[in-house]
């Protein structure tokens, strides 16, 4: 690849010489389009196509412009010509250098800090699940604990204990599919399509975001239209695009206080093709509705600006749209589509 | 069950939570109640027994810490506070204002068991203190209004002609006084009468 941009830079170097060996003689200006082809050809190419251009119209002036007897005669400014043609296919491939090196250095911040942008979800998601692992494990050892002392006691109750029993049961299953979520949640990056409710993967999220909301004061309503044909999709991406979805309509309404804090989702088919996924907060709203998908773009203190770009490139993945629609009232609207199986692009 | 038994408030938001703490802790021979949320507590009417309130940090509407500054005084229970997630600063707080004790979940049973039984007992021995005042109160309130201008002189160890000089009055009198004062405040002895005296905060 990196051979390829090569040649094309000093494709570039003959064809701008050959427009500014067209052009120079009608417009009267030699000097001028050669200087300009040795500008375009450093700066689209860097040094190597740069001195090609510079070699090249030394050439031309030579060979078209000046009767090659007269060059002997003047050489001075014929040296001069060569020397400014040359600083200035230094300078400007020096200049197109250094914007290429930050140019890079800025993609390795950027990949970085997608990095550590899902590093912070995760370390998010990993208290989340702490959370809702201690919770049912609290009550099965409470349980365990009472089972045994039912058990014990004289007459032992064996009624209560197997209520405590049963409860150990139910609670350890909870706490095993926390687990097996979390599994889900750290297991690949690529694109893993499986036939989804979209409505499962929002209920998921939602519990998971369910602690967060309660101890903000955020009411969560939803409206999941029953029976959606499935769609094919990433269940973790996907649910990462909705716990950042509803993160930042938390974040959005951190200061609100003159109306109730609720967070709205719901759920419905699409021109019949499509399944779209509507969450709305009631927050500060949006002064930018397109700025927000710019990568480094944020409204937020501690944002780094990368969370709506990620979930816009996973949706797309998805060949569905995630944008922002007007609402009534305060707040944000953010609706994202997926496209049922038959339009799917393979 | 007695009167007296000791019952433990449970405020957990997680049902699964609720009742499992609530079996445990009958099967240990404790009377349990058991609330969803801070509102359900506070209207809730608290028998007269000794109790305490095991009370969970993160709460739907009021918060456990919320809770906690919102009941504190003398007549709330000892609080064992138990959280999924502990942060150094809440347990601080949640200490700081009295908490028995700041466990986390998933907690052992031994160790909340512990705290329970060691936060019931603060609470029976400070409901001791209590009525042991309220009744040293009720007995001072018997006193005249001369009665308790004389009291302080009393218990500073004056003789009874130096009092009478203080009061302008004559010691006989002064005599009567203390022959009430002791009579109404149920005190055996000059030094009962001190200690009485150093409850209610009179010198």
């Amino acid at each position: 690849m990196n051979k390829v941009s090569m040649l094309r830079g000093y494709g570039v170097a003959v064809i701008a010489c050959g427009i500014a060996l067209l052009i120079a003689r009608p417009l009267q200006a030699e000097s001028s389009c050669f200087v300009l082809a040795v500008i375009v050809s450093s700066l689209f190419g860097g040094r190597g196509p740069g001195l090609l251009a510079v070699g090249l119209s030394a050439i031309a002036f030579d060979v078209f412009f000046l009767p090659s007897l007269l060059s002997l005669s003047s050489p001075p400014s014929s040296y001069l010509r060569f020397g400014v043609f040359l600083v200035v296919a230094l300078a400007a491939s020096q200049l197109i250098e250094t914007r290429r090196r930050s140019e890079e250095a800025l993609r390795t911040i950027q990949a970085r800090l997608s990095r550590a942008t899902r590093f912070a979800t995760v370390a998010e998601l990993a208290a989340s699940i702490a959370h809702e692992v201690s919770q049912p494990l609290s009550a099965v050892v409470a349980n365990g604990q009472a089972c045994m002392q039912w058990l014990s006691a004289k007459p032992p109750n064996v009624t209560n204990a197997q209520v405590a029993a049963e409860r150990i049961v139910r609670d350890g299953k909870d706490a095993g599919e926390v687990v097996r979520h979390m599994r889900a949640l750290f297991k690949k990056t690529a694109l893993d399509k499986v036939d989804l409710d979209i409505n499962d993967v929002v209920t998921e999220v939602l519990r998971l975001i369910g602690k967060e909301a309660v101890q903000k004061r955020i009411a969560v309503e939803t409206d999941l239209e029953k029976r959606l044909p499935s769609v094919p999709g990433d269940r973790v991406q996907l649910q990462q695009v909705i716990f950042n979805l509803l993160l930042n309509g938390i974040e959005a309404m951190e200061n609100v206080t003159d109306r109730p804090k609720k967070l709205f989702i719901c759920s419905k088919l699409h021109n019949s093709d499509a399944i779209v996924v509507e969450i709305r907060d009631y927050g500060a709203g949006l002064a930018d509705s397109e700025k927000v998908y710019e990568a480094f773009y944020t409204t937020k203190e501690k944002g780094m600006g990368m969370g709506l770009s990620i979930c816009r490139s996973i949706v797309e993945a998805h060949g569905g749209r995630l944008g922002t629609m007007p609402s009534q009232g305060p707040g944000t609207t953010f609706f994202f589509t997926l496209p049922l199986r038959a339009n799917v692009p393979t | 069950m007695k009167h007296d038994s000791p019952i433990v408030y449970v405020l957990d938001d997680d049902q699964r939570v609720r009742e499992a703490l609530s079996s445990l802790l009958l099967s240990s021979g404790l009377r349990v109640e058991v609330f969803a949320s801070a509102a359900e507590y506070l209207i809730f009417k608290r028998p007269d027994c000794p109790s305490c309130l095991v009370l969970d940090l993160e709460l739907p509407g009021m918060s456990g810490l919320e809770l906690q500054r919102e009941i504190a005084g003398p007549d709330a229970p000892p609080i064992v506070f138990v959280t999924g997630h502990g942060d150094v600063p809440s347990s601080v707080r949640a200490m700081k204002a009295g908490a028995v004790e700041f466990l986390l979940k998933p907690f052992d049973t031994h160790e909340l068991l512990k705290a329970i039984n060691s936060a019931i007992a603060q609470d029976r021995e400070a409901r001791v203190t209590q009525a042991e005042i309220a009744d040293l109160r009720r007995r001072y309130g018997l006193l005249t209004p001369r009665e308790r201008e004389v009291l302080p002189f009393v218990v500073a160890g004056l003789l009874n002609k130096q009092t009478a000089a203080e009061l302008g009055t004559s010691e006989i009198t002064i005599q009567v006084h203390r022959g009430q004062i002791m009579r109404k405040m149920a005190a055996s002895s000059l030094a009962e009468l001190v200690k009485m005296a150093g409850k209610l905060g009179i010198s």
